[in-house]
């Protein structure tokens, strides 16, 4: 039961970033007659960037695209492993979070899923979620990215840039 | 009149007896009183402090891994400056790992870039001392003498010995397994250049004079062999025996302990120069590293990584 819940929490806020993130770049979109662009989230395990080759591989990534893509269309979830985080821990999270982006010059936001919402991604690490250019067209991919995948999504941004 | 003679003789024998394993057995308890935080939740001073090194007048020098830098601090924890960024040029960092003071520069180990960076001590770029592999952990042992240990490979267990132009001055081996990362190992050394070893999947603390004698073993937490996992092909440790080793101005060697400990990755065992177990004392946050500087302030991690703690060491012979 309780299984199910976190299940259907997660596919509301999963509904809700999609919806935040329409909004945000939809407006003037579909007044050009576009309703539909490729949108990114990012969902980043912090441990996981330890790791030099995933942390170079994200890295890479988020230079390749496009800074108005990354600004505009792009949102970060910070997933979280750890249970019952108290202030002080959520405390270092954040200041970490914000070597991170300030190294890597990340300008996409990013939130802290506290409350593990996200947790059904965790297993395949930092990855990211592509929102194609059709509503159906929903990809996850994880980091590192294999040169196919990446070639995959950047001409899909690409393209609809163009 | 003999009975008691015989008597008395005995008694004497046994109160010199008592005695003198009384006064053998003192034993030493360790406690820490807090003196310097550096960095706190709210500052940007340190994201992630991985390697340090305090020079002779309390400057210290951090390597931060999550924003590629190295950072000098005055004395009282003023950030004095910070020199480095993302990158494999000159002064730059991929993954900043082990900084030693030499002389009068400041040496740097990355764990994805060969060789040693070298900095003055205002943390101006001087040169790269080129080394054929990446390293491990790294020392300075002597006035011309830098230890270390390579990422080889299997079959590895290699101390090496160069100079300051990455000349090899002398290697010896520790540890000749054929089982992957079983070789992995924090390394110090003393006045004499004698090499402290303490193994990081391994129930082993060692001590190696510079032409590779080794003069003691030992086995402190009993651990017969480490848990493993299966990551792709290779079958790896993953909880480790012990995480570091330094020496106070003495000469004890302060070994802290990890997934084994009592309190994991908090507990320090320290140990005569001989190799004798002396007491073990708690840090009262878990860390993965230890240092003790010239004035034998030791330090340690805080709140994960953020913060540097400093701590007086206070000794007690009861």
């Amino acid at each position: 039961m309780v299984a199910k819940i976190k299940s259907i929490k997660s596919k509301m806020l999963f509904f809700l970033l999609i919806t935040l993130l329409v909004v945000r770049g939809g407006v003037a979109e579909a007044s050009a007659g576009v309703a539909y662009q490729p949108r990114l989230i990012m969902l980043i395990d912090l441990n996981d960037l330890m790791c030099f080759n995933c942390l170079m591989a994200f890295s890479r990534f988020c230079q390749s695209l496009p800074p108005s893509f990354l600004q505009e269309k792009t949102l970060g979830i910070l997933m979280v492993k750890e249970k019952n985080l108290d202030y002080h821990r959520l405390q270092i999270i954040k200041k970490k979070l914000r070597g991170f982006r300030q190294s890597h010059q990340i300008e996409f936001p990013i939130w802290i899923d506290l409350h593990g919402l996200f947790n059904s991604f965790s297993s395949r690490g930092t990855s990211l979620v592509l929102m194609g250019k059709s509503m159906a067209d929903c990809r996850c991919y994880s980091f590192p990215l294999l040169p196919h995948q990446e070639s995959e999504i950047l001409e899909e941004i690409f393209l609809e840039r163009e | 009149m003999r009975k008691v003679h015989w008597l008395s003789f005995f008694f004497v024998f046994f109160l010199l007896f008592t005695l003198s394993t009384a006064s053998s057995a003192k034993s030493l308890r360790i406690s820490l009183r807090e003196e310097m935080t550096l960095g706190h939740l709210d500052d940007d001073l340190i994201y992630m402090w991985v390697g340090i090194a305090v020079d002779e007048s309390g400057h210290i020098y951090l390597t931060d891994t999550l924003d590629y830098s190295l950072k000098k601090f005055s004395p009282a924890g003023r950030l004095v400056k910070k020199a480095g960024g993302r990158g494999q040029g000159p002064g730059e960092f991929m993954a900043p790992r082990e900084v030693q003071i030499f002389q009068n520069y400041v040496l740097v180990t990355d764990q994805n870039i060969r060789g040693i960076q070298v900095f003055d001590r205002d943390l101006n770029f001087i040169k790269r001392i080129p080394f054929s592999h990446l390293i491990l952990d790294m020392r300075v042992c002597g006035p011309q003498a830098i230890a270390l240990i390579p990422i080889v490979g299997v079959g590895a267990g290699r101390l090496k010995i160069i100079d300051f132009d990455g000349q090899e001055v002398t290697e010896f081996f520790y540890e000749k397994t054929k089982k992957m990362m079983l070789d992995f190992a924090s390394i110090c050394s003393d006045k004499e250049g004698n090499i402290y070893l303490v193994f990081t999947f391994q129930d082993r603390i060692e001590k190696y004079n510079l032409q590779g004698k080794k003069l003691w073993t030992n086995r402190l937490l009993k651990v017969k062999s480490v848990s493993k996992e299966k990551i792709n092909r290779f079958e790896v440790p993953t909880r480790v025996v012990y995480k570091d080793v330094t020496l106070d101005p003495v000469g004890r060697v302060f070994v802290l302990g990890g997934h084994y400990s009592k309190h994991q990755s908090r507990d320090i065992y320290v140990l005569d120069a001989q190799g004798r177990y002396l007491t073990t004392f708690t840090l009262p946050e878990e860390s993965h590293a230890i240092y003790i500087d010239q004035q034998g302030f030791l330090y340690s991690r805080g709140n994960d990584g953020v913060s540097l703690r400093k701590f007086k060491i206070i000794y007690q012979v009861d």
